[in-house]
């Protein structure tokens, strides 16, 4: 009764945070007046405190206000791109699921070939084609997800094609194509929308990777992985700088992670 | 009853989950060399009341009773470790899935081997010494009429048949030599000459002094061993009495419905009188009638097996369905009943032999052909439920049959669901539910407005009936039959159950091993069957007294 009691309250929790940190990404200004971008040179490294709750940095921009501005970009990118692999995957996974065998085996070789590769790897890869920049950096996130993407969508579509209503439908004569549309992919999402779910998680971390490499956008945007990067040298002065991104990042992953993986049990549940 | 040797006693027997009861107040007894059957459908409370009798309530289940006694000792406030003594050693189960049931990781002589361990030496009870156990083991599964006991021991439950299969699980209930032995619909998932000798085996093991309850919601199967009866509704047994007393002279209703209900095949010694009237408007399905709806002809499809062989499904068999005309399929499990099915659907395409529909060629066309001539050629199946996509209601299932629904007005769509949806008796009120939220038959009625709603000219059904309570099952028989005589649809009729086909059907195709070996009308073939295996088939079915 005890552990059931902390997960629900984990999982609350884990949901308000990331109600949270939706509203910083929408709506900053709920959370704090100050701009972002503005310098303080009277106020440089100042520790948390009255005023700068997560302090200020080595320009004496607040903390707090970088912090809340960057849920935008970060979010919006970990979000950006893993609707797009959803959507790239689902149509890809649903085509293969339903193509003749030949060209389901040829299309989930290379789609195994790509999951060999950590997708971080693939994101590095795409970057390197692409260049640096924040859009080019969702791009290659997104790319570097959408294998997992494709291969449960052609698995659920494999499950679904065989399913009793799919052969009605076909007896009813219905056209292959309303077939695909009307049962096999809403039939498909549900499970896919549960990892997503996860995904965005695994997304912003990638996201907060490559700009810490420099390889996203350029300071003075106030992204969460360019915080941390610019932190990393002042870790011994001032650990604020690089502590408060790194525990919304963390927080966003883990809250991800805990919601997402309540909605699949619940899914699992209501499946069976 | 003889007031020999009372094994079970039980009065007032209530389960509840919270405040639900879900069986009221039963009373039953068995003695010794006595077979009782409880016979109800779905939801009455027999399975629970016979698990009540194991300790093997599900959890949430509280039991209450005036009277628990097996073997005389009151069993009412028994902790698990006592009935850990009395399953097996005093009252065996045997349940209805075999293959479940098993272990598929150990051979069927170790299935009857650990009940000997656990319980010792069926004879003197001491522990069984490792080197008498094979034996004891062989003897055991004799003592079922397992044929080649000692090879069969070491073979693996998906090695044998569903016959063998119930029968090393009946010979491991008894190897800890129960005086009571619970059968929980031990014959419903086998074929009917199977069945037969299942029951047989039962009723020679009742002779030797085997209290037997058998739990059946089949009147038809226990009528032949059952020594007592008792019919179970709602939790609560209705009626109880002498087996033949109860069959032959119902006082409760719904005995009565239940008898009217259960399909039977005509009786032999009358078949002129005591066959069904052909249905008014349809023609006789063989001789002239106009042209056939469907022909087929030659039809074989070829399955490769395992071992690299081929084996035919489906060999060499013709026939033509005339308008309105029905023809029903029979056949055991592996018979090739559901591959022809398909055949017919155009689901699968045949290896030799071909398929035309209203004249014109319907297999070794492409799909893309044969996709605006679908609604002339509907498919009923055993699940309807797998057949719905979960998250469609009622209406747009319904909608999804009609020809060119997309383009007609929202509102006559609406009114030709509610017309169809009321030609299978199905209120307009269900219109918005989702299958889940409908009981079995009802699904099986949206299924068959589903398939009506192009107006069909032949339906084809895949033991449409075989998964419904008897009381349902008649219901949608007079509904299939009904719309044969109003809507002039032929029927093909594929069932393993030769009574449900007696009742709706004109002719008949018996099917053995992918070929149909006698063919005919239904009157002819099952009161004078030419060929061994219809003669057997029709014997093999229980019949009431």
């Amino acid at each position: 009764m005890r552990g059931r009691f902390a997960a629900r309250a984990g999982l609350v929790v884990a949901a308000l945070f990331l109600v949270a940190v939706t509203l910083m990404a929408v709506a900053p200004g709920l959370f704090t007046p100050l701009d972002p971008l503005a310098t303080d040179t009277d106020r440089v490294l100042q520790p948390p405190g009255w005023g700068h709750p997560f302090g200020t940095d080595q320009t004496g921009r607040d903390m707090f206000a970088r912090v809340v501005h960057g849920a935008s970009y970060s979010l919006g990118v970990g979000a950006g791109a893993t609707a797009a692999a959803l959507v790239i995957g689902v149509v890809v996974g649903t085509l293969v699921g339903l193509a003749p065998r030949i060209v389901d085996g040829v299309a989930m070789r290379g789609v195994e070939i790509l999951l060999a590769f950590p997708e971080f790897l693939i994101a590095l890869f795409a970057i390197a084609v692409l260049g640096p920049g924040p859009v080019n950096v969702a791009t290659a996130v997104g790319v570097a997800a959408l294998p997992a993407y494709i291969r449960v969508a052609r698995a659920e579509t494999l499950v679904v094609r065989r399913s009793g209503y799919v052969e009605a439908a076909r007896g009813l004569g219905v056209h292959p194509l309303r077939v695909a549309v009307s049962h096999v992919v809403p039939n498909t999402l549900r499970p896919l929308g549960v990892i997503a779910t996860i995904g965005i998680g695994t997304t912003i971390v990638a996201a907060a990777g490559l700009s810490f490499l420099g390889l996203g956008p350029q300071d003075p945007t106030p992204e969460w992985g360019l915080l941390l990067s610019g932190g990393r040298n002042l870790l011994a002065q001032a650990w604020w700088v690089a502590f408060f991104p790194g525990v919304l990042i963390t927080g966003t992953v883990v809250s991800a992670t805990v919601v997402g993986r309540r909605l699949r049990r619940a899914g699992e549940g209501r499946r069976s | 009853m003889t007031d020999a040797h009372v094994l079970v006693r039980a009065a007032g027997l209530t389960v509840r989950f919270g405040s639900t009861v879900v069986v009221d107040s039963v009373s039953l007894s068995l003695a010794a060399g006595e077979c009782l059957a409880i016979v109800g459908e779905s939801g009455s409370g027999k399975t629970l009341t016979a698990r009540a009798l194991l300790g093997l309530l599900p959890d949430g289940a509280v039991l209450s009773a005036d009277e628990l006694l097996i073997d005389g000792a009151d069993v009412r406030r028994n902790s698990e470790a006592d009935w850990r003594r009395i399953r097996g050693a005093r009252v065996g189960l045997v349940s209805q899935d075999a293959l479940v049931s098993l272990d598929p990781l150990r051979r069927v002589g170790r299935e009857v081997a650990e009940v000997l361990e656990i319980h010792g030496d069926p004879v003197s009870g001491h522990r069984m010494p490792w080197a008498a156990l094979d034996e004891t083991v062989t003897t055991q599964l004799g003592r079922v009429a397992m044929p080649e006991p000692e090879e069969r021991a070491r073979q693996y439950p998906h090695e044998l048949s569903g016959g063998l299969r119930q029968r090393a699980l009946i010979a491991s209930a008894l190897a800890g030599k129960p005086g009571v032995l619970i059968a929980d619909e031990p014959t419903t998932a086998l074929d009917v000459t199977v069945q037969a000798q299942v029951l047989d085996l039962l009723s020679g093991l009742r002779d030797d002094g085997l209290g037997i309850i058998v739990i059946s919601h089949d009147l038809a199967v226990v009528a032949g061993i059952a020594d007592r009866v008792a019919v179970m509704r709602s939790g609560r047994i209705v009626e109880v009495g002498a087996t033949v007393e109860v069959l032959s002279n119902p006082r409760h209703p719904y005995t009565r419905m239940l008898l009217a209900a259960a399909p039977r095949l005509p009786d032999a010694s009358f078949p002129e009188s005591s066959f069904p009237e052909p249905v008014e408007g349809s023609r006789p399905s063989t001789s002239s009638g106009g042209d056939p709806v469907l022909r087929a002809t030659g039809l074989g499809r070829d399955f490769r097996r395992p071992d690299g062989g081929v084996r035919s499904a489906v060999d060499d068999v013709s026939f033509d369905v005339l308008p309105a005309a029905a023809i029903g399929i029979v056949g055991e499990s592996g018979s090739g009943k559901t591959t022809l099915a398909r055949l017919l659907l155009g689901f699968d395409a045949p290896d030799r032999g071909s398929v035309t529909l209203d004249g014109q060629p319907w297999s070794g066309i492409t799909e893309g052909r044969r996709r605006s001539r679908r609604g002339d050629i509907q498919y009923i199946s055993q699940d309807p439920l797998g057949s719905f996509d979960p998250r469609y209601t009622v209406s747009r299932i319904v909608a999804e049959g009609l020809r060119g629904g997309s383009r007609l007005s929202s509102r006559t769509r609406a009114a030709r669901i509610r017309t169809l949806l009321d030609s299978v008796g199905l209120d307009a009120s269900l219109a918005g539910r989702r299958p889940h939220e409908l009981s079995g038959g009802q699904r099986q009625r949206v299924a068959i407005a589903r398939a009506i709603a192009s107006e069909p000219r032949i339906l084809v059904c895949d033991e449409p009936v075989s998964a419904l309570d008897v009381s349902i099952q008649a219901t949608i028989i007079d509904l299939l039959a009904g719309l044969r005589r109003d809507l002039g649809v032929a029927l093909v009729f594929v069932s393993h159950d030769l009574a449900v086909v007696a009742t709706l059907c004109d002719d008949v195709l018996v099917m053995r091993d992918g070929r149909v070996v006698e063919s005919g009308a239904i009157g002819e073939v099952f009161a004078h069957p030419r060929h061994p295996f219809t003669r057997a088939l029709v014997d093999a079915v229980p019949r009431m007294p």
